[in-house]
């Protein structure tokens, strides 16, 4: 049996997709949760000095994506060929472009940096999710990115009700996009982890 | 046999499609290289038709397009041979290239002000910005060469991170003479790797490009 341990804050935040993806796959792992106080004297033994951080069998894996990636491929939740898996990829990397090009709002809006929300709101978040969203939602031409469901959909779907939870009205134009949300949450295994999962404020 | 038809779309610059470039040549597979004058995409003549994503690179495998840089590395990569020998090395390959991808906003408003899309005063956001992001990033890169007994950045053979740092430090080598300077494994590192011959034909004989 491979073990697994995920080290992360006690936050959703980068480690939430890839909590999803042990809990759709029904794989156990041990999942530490770090108080920021015990952070400084952890960071230097990570990677890049940054969490989340996957372990298995004591190796270490970091970067959000990349243990994603790796993890959908234990578990059978990728493409099914090297085209499929790109395709993946690349909705990945766009939503960390997206991700990427709301922060300054972000940032704000959560708390961690001053400014003027409203304004941040209409010039950065908007046409950022205006631009984003619909490319995105050209790339999920049936059910899911691919024919089935995977990693990058766990992700995808996470990513965009973290935003939800924050921003209620994020998906308005996206009909599509809210029906696909709903559609991966409601898988059982997804859903019974959604009903139990800690609170956290992100 | 029928080969696969590679098509590499990007603008006349290294930049974000360099990689891809690098990892045909490393692999002698053939590909159209096809650059795209600035006026032809932003005055929207999209020879490609659409584009996944509204950007370049794209890359078409047989009629199958896929964008973003990094995936697109990464599936040539794989295919080639250059990713990775295990799942596990794969995966460490990869959270170097997303490191890579983090460290990369704090030195593209130099790149930006070459281009002509900022307007940076380049010497003294070298000095002030790039030189404390790059020496955090090499930091990282050199803990991983360290341990590593090959002397690339993770298992026996090169991968596309290895090309990734190395096209960075070249470049920058361009415009800081002393960029790597106090960082000895790194310059030894792109010794090594610009030492391949399959890739030190491809630098001498590829286009000059400002970047």
């Amino acid at each position: 049996m491979v073990h697994y341990k995920l080290t992360y804050f006690d936050l959703r935040g980068r480690a939430e997709s890839i909590r999803q993806v042990f809990a759709y796959a029904g794989v156990a792992y041990e999942d530490v949760r770090i108080q920021r106080a015990h952070w400084p004297e952890l960071k230097p033994h990570t990677p890049f000095g940054q969490l989340p951080l996957l372990e298995v069998d004591g190796q270490p894996i970091a970067q959000s994506a990349a243990i994603l990636r790796f993890l959908g491929k234990q578990f059978d939740l990728t493409g099914k060929t090297p085209l499929e898996e790109a395709k993946l990829d690349m909705v990945v990397d766009q939503i960390a472009d997206f991700t990427a090009d709301i922060k300054a709002y972000m940032m704000v809006a959560l708390g961690f940096a001053e400014g003027d929300k409203e304004t941040l709101f209409k010039e950065v978040f908007i046409p950022n999710r205006d631009k984003h969203m619909a490319l995105i939602a050209k790339n999920i031409t049936g059910e899911y990115i691919l024919s089935h469901i995977t990693w990058a959909d766990i992700h995808l779907a996470n990513s965009l009700e973290a935003l939800l939870s924050k921003i209620p009205d994020v998906l308005d134009g996206h009909p599509a996009l809210k029906a696909y949300v709903h559609r991966v949450h409601a898988h059982p295994r997804l859903k019974a982890y959604l009903a139990t999962r800690p609170d956290a404020p992100f | 046999l029928r080969m696969t038809k590679y098509k590499l779309y990007y603008f006349n610059l290294r930049a974000r499609a360099e990689v891809a470039r690098q990892l045909f040549a490393l692999a002698g597979e053939p590909f159209e290289d096809i650059r795209i004058e600035f006026d032809d995409w932003f005055t929207n003549i999209k020879p490609l038709g659409e584009t996944p994503f509204d950007a370049l690179p794209v890359l078409d495998v047989d009629g199958t397009k896929i964008a973003q840089s990094v995936t697109i590395a990464r599936f040539l990569a794989r295919q080639f041979g250059f990713a990775g020998k295990s799942f596990y090395e794969q995966a460490v390959v990869d959270s170097i290239a997303d490191q890579y991808t983090d460290f990369f906003p704090h030195v593209r408003p130099y790149i930006r002000t070459l281009l002509g899309f900022d307007n940076q005063d380049l010497d003294s956001f070298l000095i002030e910005k790039v030189r404390p992001a790059r020496d955090e990033f090499f930091g990282h890169m050199v803990k991983f060469l360290q341990r590593s007994e090959s002397g690339f950045l993770v298992g026996q053979t090169v991968t596309y991170a290895d090309l990734l740092l190395a096209e960075h430090v070249s470049t920058f080598k361009q415009f800081d003479p002393h960029y790597v300077r106090d960082w000895p494994e790194i310059q030894e590192h792109w010794a090594k790797v610009r030492a391949i011959p399959n890739l030190s034909r491809w630098v001498l004989d590829r286009p000059e490009t400002v970047y």
